[in-house]
């Protein structure tokens, strides 16, 4: 099955950093590392069960990771933004839990990550975690 | 100093003429010397022939090699036509964040590169890069309006946060925009109290404030990728205390990048 783009806004909540009263100063995600899309599909050859993450800008190398058993991340070999995540078509016969398996993938990401990359999986989480219904949809469509 | 100027213009210039003149040398000494010897057509083609037999292979080395070094300055410098363009849109990416510039280069946005020398007399650059050092320095490239273009303010940057300077620095190492607004109004009479608080909020030692007094009252910068690495900062900087909206800019960057990344990787 081949899913479409999705494009959505960067959620307000992604936006960290502190406010002080006599002046203002304040931290916020690179829009470089906020996806600008997402596309969930199944890969008709292996089965495997993918979700691509789409950026502002384009041509940055990729590489696979085999990140736990049965699931593959696909990172920027610069940025180390994650382009896209792979699982295994057995872990996600539950189409329930399919959606827990990449939130929790993703955070298993943020919190190994360097606090320069963190922005990117906690961006992708957000991003995926604020559609769980059109998540659902596209899973069952 | 800025990228632009008339010496760097100038060299592409001259690298302009020289690609086609140096290539077309090399391929006729080529032709020339692969041409048989025809003394049906005098004593001139008879001498250009024996010279070309005699010294040929030379010029052919020489000619290509200052064709390819042509081709290295173009690349290097970059079309000025190019510099042009990108300078038109960082005046338009301006006047899109700031909505109603009050007065010439009252807002201005300004690209920095990571280099590893701070300027031409920074001879020590070329070490610190065979030596892979983390420090670097943001340097200035493009301006928007038409003041201060000859600024030479740089910022380090290295792998530590207390290495990295200014709030371009500081976008920079955590790779995120970085905004800071009613900063202190440095005018003459400006207190050390004030210049002191001024080079706290904006991550710059306070005898560099001191010494230059900015007129920037809010900053914000933005970290600029291409194909994935950080290769600069993009920064805003403004007259006007109020806080710069880094939601436009995010917008922006979402229309922009792509076109900005190519511009950049015709002339950078």
């Amino acid at each position: 099955m081949k899913g479409d783009w999705v494009n959505l806004p960067a959620p307000a909540s992604l936006v960290v950093g502190n406010e002080k009263q006599s002046y203002s100063l304040s931290f916020a995600p690179s829009p470089y590392s906020i996806p600008q899309a997402f596309r969930v599909r199944t890969d008709p050859g292996s089965g495997e069960f993918v979700v691509d993450f789409r950026y502002i800008d384009e041509g940055e190398p990729t590489s696979s990771v085999a990140h736990a058993p049965g699931v593959v991340v696909c990172l920027g070999s610069n940025s180390k933004r994650v382009f896209q995540l792979r699982l295994d078509k057995n872990l996600v016969q539950n189409k329930n839990v399919r959606l827990e398996i990449i939130s929790q993938e993703l955070k298993k990401l943020e919190d190994a990550g360097t606090p320069r990359f963190r922005d990117n999986y906690a961006a992708a989480n957000s991003f995926v975690r604020s559609q769980p219904n059109l998540f659902e949809e596209k899973v069952a469509g | 100093m800025l990228h632009r100027n008339r010496l760097t213009f100038t060299a592409h210039r001259i690298a302009k003429f020289g690609l086609p003149v140096f290539t077309v040398t090399s391929v006729a000494v080529a032709g020339l010397i692969r041409m048989p010897a025809k003394p049906e057509w005098g004593s001139s083609y008879a001498w250009i022939k024996s010279a070309a037999d005699l010294q040929g292979w030379w010029l052919i080395i020489v000619a290509s090699l200052l064709a390819a070094f042509c081709a290295w300055v173009q690349k290097r410098v970059g079309a000025p036509e190019t510099w042009e363009i990108l300078h038109s849109l960082l005046n338009g990416i301006r006047d899109h964040v700031f909505s109603q510039p009050e007065m010439p280069d009252y807002h201005r946005v300004t690209l920095f590169q990571s280099r590893w020398h701070k300027n031409r007399r920074d001879i020590f650059g070329l070490c610190r890069r065979i030596a892979g050092s983390p420090k670097k320095w943001l340097v200035p490239v493009v301006r928007s309006g038409h003041t201060s273009q000859e600024t030479t303010t740089c910022f380090q940057i290295g792998d530590a946060d207390a290495a990295c300077q200014g709030v371009a620095g500081q976008a920079w190492f955590r790779n995120q925009m970085v905004s800071v607004s009613d900063l202190p109004d440095l005018a003459a009479d400006a207190s050390q109290t004030q210049i002191e608080a001024y080079a706290s909020r904006t991550f710059v030692d306070a005898a560099k404030i001191q010494a230059k007094r900015p007129h920037a009252r809010s900053l914000l910068a933005v970290p600029l990728l291409l194909k994935g690495e950080l290769w600069g900062v993009l920064v805003f900087d403004s007259r006007n205390p109020a806080r710069i909206d880094g939601t436009t800019v995010g917008t922006l960057f979402k229309m922009l990048s792509t076109h900005l990344s190519d511009i950049i990787e015709k002339i950078l």
